[in-house]
């Protein structure tokens, strides 16, 4: 039981992650004239995160015991 | 190869296989060895949250202001954190309580509340309304767009056109005929339709390769790949805004959120994601594949929205073509015929998948938590005497069907009559 808690808790702190990542004051840093390999920054950084996210997410509930 | 009878040929073949898709899918749940219990195509069938107004409409959106459309994903993606936490919670429930529809789901929070689930009907048929009649729009409008090929003409520019030869009547005729189908072949006393699911997951693929198809065909065969593009939008003084578009063209930091927390609702209280990801979960174990799987498939239906826009703004710069339109009119005026018949496929797919969901899912509702009730509480009726009411459900909700197809047409149509004036 201990076990499904866990993983509930990480999901949700991994939903505030996101609300974080997707937000002022983060988003503002990013929100500038500068690239990424070429890539504008911002959406460089949304992108990336967005797939960090979905990787955490994945890993969370896919993970052995 | 983009002649008138090519693409009916091409769209009835298409809705043919998805209906031989649906066919099959029944026949092996029948036989007990049901080819939807995989938690693969119960992710595909989520992404029925993709529609027309993404496949065509996030370029549009993107080609105004940027970012702004992404909060739409990247929302539903939030939310589908906590659904480890929420949704098995809502499965669960739902099963005990053989809900079948998300007025029912409302309804049986406050006590089965009669008045209530019929309130929710009501307010979930006015409010997709629009939304489906988009649907119908989109579909007939990118017709009118791959008909005109090889010039790029406006659905706008090409002029009135009579009842009987209006593409948005026919759509909507065909697809309740589909619909009716795919819904109401047989009564489940769990509302599992097991062959739209498998229609709807197909269309969910083919919806995402059309996507991927036209955008690697922009970023790198009309230009050289992502930093050209970028590269190219910045030297342009009317796309470099869009660079940095928060706090400029893609409204404030706080709009941005707001639009985040409104798709995090969606995905939970839109009639065809419950339909979906509650009524047709046929294991609760999916879940898991589908919390990440589900948003992968928004972030990669979302990676070549902005190239397109950008590619279609510096392709089309005296903007007399609807950059809703980017999708299809950059593969036609490029003269790659084949690629643009695939993406009006595409499109086809994203506008069915979610009339035939939404429509199934409303009609279930209207059936009953709004008709039903009141038959019942009708005395001389005397409906609780007869012991078979099956043809009489399936009855009303193929005209609940019919009705709300054609309510959309009319949508679309008087809409369209007002611009006109």
């Amino acid at each position: 039981m201990g076990e499904i808690e866990g993983r509930g808790q990480r999901m949700i702190a991994l939903c505030m992650l996101g609300f974080v990542l997707f937000n002022f004051p983060i988003l503002a840093l990013f929100n500038v004239p500068r690239t990424l390999f070429g890539v504008p920054l911002l959406y460089a950084h949304i992108f990336l995160s967005w797939a960090l996210l979905i990787a955490l997410m994945a890993w969370v509930v896919e993970r052995r015991r | 190869m983009l002649q008138g009878w090519v693409i009916v040929v091409t769209s009835f073949a298409y809705l043919g296989l998805l209906f031989a898709i649906a066919y099959y899918a029944d026949k092996r749940a029948d036989a007990g060895r049901s080819i939807i219990a995989s938690p693969y195509v119960y992710s595909l069938s989520l992404a029925v949250y993709a529609t027309a107004w993404t496949f065509y409409g996030s370029v549009g959106r993107a080609a105004s202001d940027g970012v702004g459309f992404l909060p739409i994903y990247i929302g539903p993606t939030l939310m589908i954190a906590l659904w480890w936490v929420v949704m098995r919670k809502i499965l669960r429930i739902s099963k005990q309580n053989r809900i079948t529809s998300l007025a029912d789901f409302i309804a049986s929070r406050y006590g089965k509340s009669a008045l209530l689930g019929g309130v929710v009907t009501v307010i979930a048929v006015i409010g997709i309304l629009p939304y489906i009649s988009l649907q119908l729009k989109a579909i007939s409008n990118s017709f009118t767009i791959v008909l005109q090929y090889p010039w790029i003409i406006m659905p706008d520019k090409v002029g009135a056109l009579p009842v009987m030869q209006d593409t948005a009547l026919w759509v909507a005729l065909i697809l309740a005929a589909f619909t009716i189908a795919f819904g109401t072949r047989h009564l489940d006393a769990a509302e599992h339709h097991e062959g739209m699911v498998a229609a709807i997951a197909f269309e969910s693929l083919v919806k995402l390769l059309a996507f991927l198809a036209v955008g690697v065909f922009v970023t790198l065969g009309i230009y050289n790949g992502f930093g050209d593009l970028f590269e190219r939008a910045a030297a342009d003084p009317k796309l470099s805004p869009m660079l940095t578009p928060l706090e400029g063209v893609a409204g404030s930091y706080a709009s941005w959120v707001w639009l985040t927390i409104l798709s995090m609702m969606a995905i939970m209280f839109l009639p065809r994601q419950f339909q979906v990801t509650v009524i047709e979960n046929v294991n609760e174990k999916h879940l898991n594949k589908a919390i990440w799987l589900f948003p992968l498939y928004m972030l990669a239906i979302n990676i070549f929205v902005l190239p397109i826009a950008f590619g279609g703004l510096l392709h089309f710069p005296e903007g007399n073509v609807d950059a809703d339109t980017f999708v299809l009119t950059l593969p036609m005026v490029e003269k790659q015929e084949l690629l643009a018949l695939l993406v009006f496929i595409g499109g086809l797919s994203a506008a069915t998948g979610m009339v035939i969901v939404e429509t199934i899912a409303l009609s279930t509702m209207v059936c009953n938590d709004l008709v039903m009730p009141v038959l019942l509480r009708l005395r001389r009726l005397r409906l609780n005497q007869r012991s078979d009411l099956t043809g009489l459900l399936l009855s009303i909700r193929r005209g609940a069907i019919v009705g709300i197809l054609l309510l959309g047409y009319v949508y679309a149509w008087k809409k369209r009559a007002l611009e006109w004036v």
